[in-house]
């Protein structure tokens, strides 16, 4: 109850802050969502992808470029 | 036997145009009379053209497509017609005029004979939430055609239409050729013109046509690329498979997918396990990606417009959108990153890699939800694990027939390649074809059964 009162004080200030409206079907929906999409997202949150470097210029129509010199992991 | 011209192929309506066998105003006419006929328990058509397309059709050039009827998914701009994102109205101020799409279209003499109905906004793998109402697939229409180009894909399926656009941000091709039964192929990022579609702002979408089977495929992708896809052997093709995308699956989906794949070997082709790194972030990835690149787009006194006409859904996952962490963001990037490179290294491998297209039959459009060993789950939720990776890659990605469940539900193949090598999935689709005897591209649904006619 705790947990669902906190996520509806956040989802109110912080879309607030940009002047949008929730109302109680939103909230619902997006719990819904949180539901499913959270844990995953949390999931990824807590990996470890230090280990991954980034991929600089980025171009989805070709494989990816070799990594630039410097860059850290 | 049917004598009507909507069940020939495009390519036999293409060729019996040119050699005078078929005249392309009967064709037309024919196809108006076929969607009135049929797609009112399907919604697959948002809007038909009789006058814009018989105009079209009166100015078409000599081409690959010349006089042939094609429907186009609502995400591009014709010279008549916004493109509405299967809402009221798209929110990113893009009017009528010439898409990219609707001039390689139009200069390879193909007709826009009508739109089609797609998941509101593309914000979903089922094609039940549309301003056009839910979209059926046309083996049952009390279930989902698929998103977000569910109509595209319904229409082929329900011989509509023999070819059909879609577009493809985060499986939007192929979870719907799945649903329906019918050829659906994504084409590598960036190789068709980005003006006048609604989300060419996307480092994620492409499009693609929807066809019954490769052949059609392939003569839709050639016209839209402006450039014919050879034909090559797929037979002696290594074929990658990465157990890790093979979990959680429909014992009837993992099945048919499977003896898709032995049929494919028997035909001559080599498997070989293949590992793939970052899968198990594919899904957040995918929705990450899709999510900081989509809502930022709309602008905001359109989204204002138009929010007391959104469904109640589509409505709240915008905004829950924009509480999306740059944290999250920066991490979904890196499994990109991780994705596109683990890919890379399995094409040195082997020629394309395969795994279902869903990991579940269509789901009922009252409760899109699909039962896997895990349990029951949101079908996009299913859905996005399996299909994100071809768009975080930007590789070309198809899904092609290869079995019916008990329950007479089509189950699709996915097949993804290297950058640019779409000929061949193509290639791999068509032997897969003759290795099966056409069995499943040939089936007919319920509503394209004579008897319904």
């Amino acid at each position: 109850m705790e947990g669902t009162q906190q996520f509806d004080e956040f989802v109110r200030l912080a879309l607030g802050r940009y002047g949008i409206a929730v109302d109680d079907v939103d909230l619902a929906i997006m719990h819904a969502a949180e539901g499913v999409y959270g844990p995953p997202r949390d999931a990824m949150l807590a990996a470890d992808l230090s280990a991954v470097p980034p991929e600089q210029g980025l171009d989805p129509s070709g494989p990816p470029g070799a990594t630039a010199a410097g860059e850290s992991a | 036997m049917s004598d009507h011209p909507q069940d020939l192929s495009l390519r036999e309506q293409a060729r019996a145009i040119a050699d005078g066998e078929l005249d392309a105003t009967e064709l037309l006419e024919a196809t108006l009379a076929r969607i009135g006929e049929r797609d009112g328990p399907l919604r697959s058509i948002a809007e038909s053209f009789g006058s814009e397309a018989a105009k079209m059709l009166a100015e078409a050039p000599e081409g690959p497509l010349h006089g042939v009827p094609v429907a186009v998914k609502d995400m591009f701009a014709l010279p008549w017609r916004a493109p509405r994102d299967g809402s009221v109205k798209n929110p990113y101020g893009i009017g009528p005029g010439e898409s990219g799409l609707y001039r390689r279209l139009r200069d390879s003499g193909a007709v826009v004979v009508a739109v089609t109905n797609m998941h509101e906004f593309g914000i979903g793998s089922t094609g039940h939430v549309s301003a056009y109402g839910p979209c059926a697939t046309p083996w049952d229409v009390t279930r989902c055609a698929g998103g977000s180009s569910g109509g595209s894909a319904s229409a082929v399926g329900a011989r509509l239409v023999a070819g059909a656009v879609g577009t493809d941000g985060g499986g939007s091709i192929r979870y719907p050729a799945s649903y329906c039964g019918v050829t659906g192929l994504k084409l590598t990022y960036g190789l068709m013109p980005r003006d006048g579609y609604t989300h060419g702002f996307a480092s994620m979408g492409e499009a693609g046509p929807l066809c019954r089977d490769a052949a059609d495929a392939r003569l839709l992708a050639g016209a839209m690329l402006g450039r014919p896809l050879s034909s090559l052997r797929a037979s002696g093709m290594k074929i990658g498979v990465p157990n890790v995308m093979w979990q959680d699956l429909d014992p009837e989906v993992e099945a048919g997918c499977r003896a898709a794949l032995e049929a494919l070997a028997e035909a001559g082709c080599e498997l070989r396990e293949v590992g793939l790194e970052g899968t198990e972030h594919a899904l957040t990835a995918t929705v990450v990606r899709l999510t900081v690149e989509g809502a930022p787009s709309a602008r905001p006194e359109i989204v204002r417009e138009i929010e007391p006409q959104l469904s109640p859904l589509i409505r709240a996952l915008m905004k829950y959108q924009l509480l999306l962490s740059a944290d999250a963001v920066v991490r979904a990037d890196r499994v990109r990153a991780q994705i596109r490179r683990s890919l890379a290294a399995a094409f040195s491998q082997v020629d394309v890699v395969a795994w279902p297209a869903t990991p579940a039959p269509s789901p009922p459009i009252s409760d899109p939800v699909v039962e896997l060993p895990s349990g029951r789950h949101p079908a996009d939720f299913a859905n996005v694990r399996l299909g994100g990776l071809g768009n975080l890659a930007g590789v070309p990605a198809a899904s092609v027939p290869c079995g019916l469940t008990a329950g007479r539900l089509p189950i699709g193949l996915q097949l993804l390649a290297p950058w640019r090598e779409e000929e061949r999935l193509l290639d791999l689709a068509e032997l897969l074809e003759r290795a099966t005897d056409r069995r499943f591209v040939d089936a007919a649904p319920p509503v394209a059964q004579p008897a319904a006619a």
